[in-house]
């Protein structure tokens, strides 16, 4: 056995230090030492989270732009506790798009306006109807020259069952 | 300053579930029964003007339903409970601190205590509660939940709200309630306190708190302190469930143990989806089916099985189900009613095997609720459910679920 120099094999195995694998000396300016340092630790070498399992494969160019998917339910529904949705039947708002089968989004929590497209209690049954006002006085008009306008008398909040936001036709 | 406790109890909240979507019902007199259209257990003011009984069996009370024009409606239990989630989405919009106590109430605490301040929020609450879902509740506010619930029963009885916060306000509302209408005093407790003399609210408020201690332990004393303005009842989290349980009365006897285990399994089934829902395992299962308790000769079998490891998987329970009921059921017999009980209920972490840990949801467990719960009840279910269940629940006057399916939703 040779007395001194290099003993093959010592040491811990290359590849095992903090930076995960092998390094090597070199020399830098003294008044550079603390720069690079912090280059080595902060942005310059980041230690990969799971340096031995390398997923194969390219990874997608679009992996980092996805916030979230679009969501049609948040769109329409504003105020979940709020929300119901209704199914026309009949043909009394065929001028303003609204037709029998189609759902309509309607939202309690809104306070309605003129103009608005309203769900009004009558005679005791739900009903579909624009909500309007002329001179001082509010009417429920049915978009069909075909029915009669309705006068509304008494209390206009226990009247209106809630505000028609949207309109959804599934096409097939 | 002493926080305040609301209490927000919506008024005959079944019939008002459904007056919400049926105006019709409006000022008439309505009904809605129990399971299986048994009992009398909701009924609007009318009917209770009417001398209508909570919990009357409806074959008793048919001929007045009859006579005054009553609407009687079937439980849908769907709708009231997606209805008491919206309502209690809003509560949430005004405390941090609540307690959802039943189906139909809840419990705020807020930092308030002047008049002005919860006059006000509580008509906020209760405007807002009306117009979003068209729910009416009644809104009691006091120093405790005791008197909170005091205060609430007053609401009730007037303008549907009412505060307790001057000694004087308190002492008024006490003296005219009866013992027994007082927050966990039951019946035999008001006997007793009555025996004593205690006959009031007020009476019990002003009782030594050391004798009632006596009488009813240290909850008792507690009672006559929170009806002193002394709050000892903090708002509390959710008790996890100690036993989930399916029971039915079949809508008409069951005479083959074919029929039997097949009803079985479906009530398990609906346990085990429910003990899933709650992230529980169980470690026991019980079930039990009987003949009329009227029969000659009535016939009561039941059946408590431990499991070997903890679970929540349906296959495992249906299977321990199946292979012990042939033992106990009798033929000729007319079985009336039958239920699963799942007990000694517990959350996955604390679930250990002798021969280490399992994955606590079996990943086919996982994407049979996920399928149901996606494509609706049902969509997906096992085999040994197959054919037809004749011992389902009569609901002969269900509305539609206007609120949780779409082919049933609210038509204009």
């Amino acid at each position: 056995m040779t007395r001194g120099g290099k003993r093959q094999g010592a040491g811990s195995p290359k590849g095992q230090g903090k930076y995960g694998e092998p390094t090597k000396v070199i020399r830098i300016p003294t008044s550079l030492e603390h720069p690079v340092k912090a280059f080595i630790d902060t942005q310059g070498y980041q230690i990969p989270l799971f340096s031995n399992h390398v997923q194969a494969g390219f990874p997608s160019p679009a992996d980092d732009h996805i916030d979230q998917k679009l969501n049609v339910h948040a769109l329409l529904v504003k105020h979940p506790a709020a929300t119901f949705f209704v199914k026309v039947t009949g043909d009394s708002m065929i001028d303003a798009h609204i037709f029998e089968g189609d759902l309509l989004v309607v939202d309690r929590s809104l306070t309605p306006k003129p103009g608005n497209i309203v769900i009004a209690a009558l005679n005791g049954e739900l009903t579909v109807k624009r909500f309007i006002k002329k001179k001082e006085s509010f009417f429920l008009k049915p978009e069909n020259p075909t029915y009669d306008l309705i006068e509304l008398n008494g209390e206009i909040e226990s009247i209106i069952w809630g505000v028609v936001t949207s309109i959804i036709r599934q096409l097939i | 300053m002493t926080p305040f406790y609301i209490l927000v109890d919506c008024n005959n909240f079944y019939v008002s579930c459904e007056r919400a979507f049926n105006p019709f019902y409006q000022g008439k007199p309505v009904v809605v029964l129990s399971n299986n259209d048994g009992c009398i257990i909701a009924r609007s003011q009318e009917a209770k003007n009417l001398g209508l009984i909570m919990g009357e069996p409806y074959f008793k009370a048919s001929k007045t339903c009859l006579e005054n024009n009553v609407h009687v409606l079937s439980s849908n239990y769907e709708l009231y409970g997606d209805m008491s989630e919206r309502v209690m989405i809003i509560l949430k919009q005004f405390s941090f601190e609540y307690e959802l106590y039943s189906i139909d109430e809840a419990f705020l605490k807020v930092p308030l205590s002047s008049q002005e301040a919860l006059q006000q929020i509580a008509l906020i609450i209760q405007s807002r509660v009306l117009k979003w879902t068209g729910i009416p509740v009644s809104i009691g506010i006091g120093p405790t939940k005791t008197l909170a619930k005091v205060a609430n029963y007053w609401a009730k009885k007037g303008c549907g709200i009412s505060l307790l916060l001057t000694q004087k306000q308190i002492e008024h509302s006490l003296k005219n309630l009866p013992v027994e209408d007082v927050w966990g005093v039951g019946k035999k407790r008001a006997q007793k306190l009555k025996s004593c003399n205690i006959q009031t609210a007020l009476d019990l408020q002003r009782a030594p708190s050391k004798f009632i201690r006596k009488l009813f332990t240290v909850t008792g004393e507690q009672l006559v302190f929170e009806l002193n303005g002394l709050s000892c009842w903090d708002l509390s989290e959710k008790t996890p469930k100690q036993q989930i349980q399916f029971t039915r009365s079949f809508n008409r006897p069951i005479t083959t143990l074919n029929e039997m285990i097949k009803a079985l399994i479906d009530y398990t089934t609906r346990a085990a989806e429910k003990l899933r829902e709650e992230n529980l395992l169980t470690g026991c299962i019980s079930f039990y089916f009987r003949t009329s308790k009227w029969d000659k000769n009535p016939i009561y079998q039941e059946k408590v099985l431990l499991l070997e490891a903890a679970t929540n998987d349906t296959r495992t329970l249906i299977k321990v189900i199946t292979q012990k009921v042939p033992a106990l059921f009798q033929e000729n017999a007319l079985y009336k009613k039958a239920g699963i009980c799942l007990h000694d209920l517990k959350p996955p972490s604390t679930h250990k095997t002798l021969f280490g840990t399992q994955e606590y949801t079996p990943k086919l467990m996982c994407v049979l609720d996920q399928l149901n719960k996606t494509f609706g009840k049902n969509t997906v279910f096992f085999a040994s459910q197959l054919g037809s269940k004749p011992w389902l629940m009569a609901s002969s006057y269900r509305t539609p679920r206007y609120t949780t399916c779409w082919e049933e939703i609210l038509q204009i």
